[in-house]
């Protein structure tokens, strides 16, 4: 049976991971729904989840001005791992009204794999290159240098069917 | 929260320090059946949907793996429950800041307002405890403690400038306790009391510079800790059972409130090992009688069990005589003796005394 393709537009997408040195950061982040950015609303739907190589489903809503449906997932990569030889952790979060008519598949690894060289670009980048990021907010460096290296900001991504699925409710802004 | 006394902690280190893996060996070991038949009470998470996190990364150390880094600051609450009573009678709260934070800024104010809640938990922790890993110290020696301890300073003098900022006097906690982890990595000879040397004699201007940080009056520098979470190979868990230190964190936390009282009533200085406070301290036990003169504010909370703890005997009374005395208070539904009696006997047990060394004031570089 084929798997399933689903067209994924990147602006979309809030995506959190991190790299062989450098610590969590978002590589791709939507237009902000609150002023104050994306991380607490990022920390809220992630709050219980523990990673691990069986990525976890999640919906749910934000609770901002009439509610934004969101289809998240998260997932350890055994490929990467950081300078502990811990694997790494995807955290991504697809959101609008795309993301409440896919179907409840598993798109993480599918996307992650889309991605994948665009995340060679940063993920190893050196602790000479971090120690620069402190000037700034070092994930707008790494945002930076792996937006620039992703070419179409559409995606086709194939998906595996999904486990369980978890229905989050609305989680207030 | 639950209204009964509490032992909070501010946990501090680098990513990769094992500040994630500590916390899961700390609750799921205590979790364990064979730990609550051996030691009398268990732990319970006061937020189940945390303790089920907790428990699966535990579980990944069982099968072997260490656990995924963590991302963003927690404050976990555990319930001490003592075998034979229906409810915890200690709660003991960890405050576990992101190693990442030294690094880089926040990404957003909303990660910026995170950060400045967290900050106001470390001003009300009874002690913090900055986590050296021990791994990278046997390999790194003194290059990687001075660097750790420098970086360690200036993260310490950034929050005093957002203190500041927001109007709040940077009123740090005045017990620091130094902790190496991964211990089973370091050798059989190694206790904190030859690491305590190494570090006062090779980083003395590093620890005199973090100490100033924190305040003058804080204990940085002088007190020191070994920990082992797992006994692994720094890549695989070989096995998750074998731990050193854990349980004595929180006894030691109330130990260093009962030094200050001992020292504040000018009844001499508490220093050595463990066995030597102890039996510093017996000095003290019929002597103050109102603590709550003595201890700060934020300390009051604790006064009842931390006047159950003093004790006569120092490290003379075993383990398992203290948790015979331990079984009979909760008997007689006697909560806050009973946890006492199982915090003393945390103390007596083998192995714990090679865990913890205090210096002595004078002795500062």
């Amino acid at each position: 049976m084929a798997e399933p393709a689903l067209r994924i537009r990147l602006d979309d997408v809030l995506y959190r991971t991190r790299g062989r040195d450098w610590d969590y950061a978002f590589l791709l982040q939507p237009a902000p729904l609150l002023v104050e950015g994306w991380y607490a609303l990022h920390r809220r739907i992630f709050k219980s989840v523990e990673p691990n190589a069986t990525p976890c489903l999640l919906r749910g809503e934000l609770g901002v001005g009439t509610g934004k449906p969101f289809f998240a997932t998260a997932f350890t990569d055994d490929a990467r791992r950081d300078s502990q030889a811990r694997p790494i952790a995807h955290y991504l979060t697809w959101l609008g009204s795309d993301a409440d008519a896919a179907p409840g598949v598993s798109f993480g690894p599918g996307l992650v794999q889309a991605l994948a060289p665009a995340l060679d670009v940063v993920f190893e980048l050196g602790a000479q290159l971090l120690r620069q990021g402190e000037l700034q907010s070092l994930d707008a460096l790494l945002r930076g240098r792996f937006q620039a290296a992703i070419g179409e900001r559409e995606l086709d991504v194939t998906a595996a069917p999904g486990l369980a699925l978890r229905w989050l409710g609305t989680l207030p802004a | 929260m639950s209204g009964r006394p509490e032992v909070r902690i501010a946990l501090f280190g680098m990513k990769g320090a094992g500040k994630t893996t500590l916390l899961a060996s700390y609750f799921g070991n205590q979790q364990r059946n064979a730990f609550e038949e051996r030691h009398g009470y268990r732990l319970e998470a006061a937020d189940a949907a945390q303790g089920s996190v907790l428990l699966s990364r535990y579980y990944r150390l069982e099968g072997g793996d260490f656990p995924i880094g963590t991302d963003g600051f927690d404050s976990l609450r555990f319930g001490m429950k003592v075998h034979d009573l229906p409810t915890p009678s200690l709660d003991v709260v960890w405050y576990d800041y992101p190693g990442g934070w030294w690094e880089t800024a926040p990404s957003d104010e909303a990660e910026r307002a995170a950060r400045r809640e967290a900050l106001k938990l470390l001003l009300d922790s009874h002690a913090a405890i900055l986590l050296v890993d021990g791994e990278r110290y046997a390999r790194e020696g003194m290059t990687y403690a001075r660097s750790l301890l420098d970086q360690f300073r200036a993260e310490i003098r950034r929050i005093t400038g957002e203190l500041s900022a927001l109007g709040q006097a940077p009123d740090f906690p005045e017990q620091w306790l130094i902790a190496f982890s991964k211990a089973d990595l370091l050798g059989e000879g190694v206790t904190a009391l030859t690491l305590a040397e190494q570090l006062r004699e090779g980083a003395a201007d590093q620890l005199s510079g973090v100490q100033k940080a924190v305040g003058a009056s804080s204990s940085f520098g002088q007190e020191y800790l070994l920990l082992s979470a797992v006994r692994g190979d720094g890549r695989r868990v070989l096995d998750a059972h074998q731990t050193l230190g854990l349980t004595t964190i929180a006894p030691i936390v109330l130990l260093g409130a009962l030094a200050r009282v001992a020292e504040k009533t000018g009844r001499g200085r508490v220093w050595g090992t463990l066995a030597t406070a102890l039996d510093v301290l017996r000095g003290l036990t019929e002597a103050v009688d109102k603590l709550d003169d003595f201890l700060p504010s934020k300390y009051r909370v604790l006064t009842v069990l931390i006047k159950a703890l003093r004790t006569k005997e120092g490290l003379s009374v075993s383990a398992e005589k203290l948790r015979e005395r331990q079984r009979a208070a909760a008997r007689r539904g006697k909560a806050l003796d009973a946890a006492a009696y199982a915090l003393r006997a945390e103390l007596a047990s083998p192995g714990t005394s090679r865990a913890y060394f205090k210096t002595r004031l004078e002795d500062n570089g």
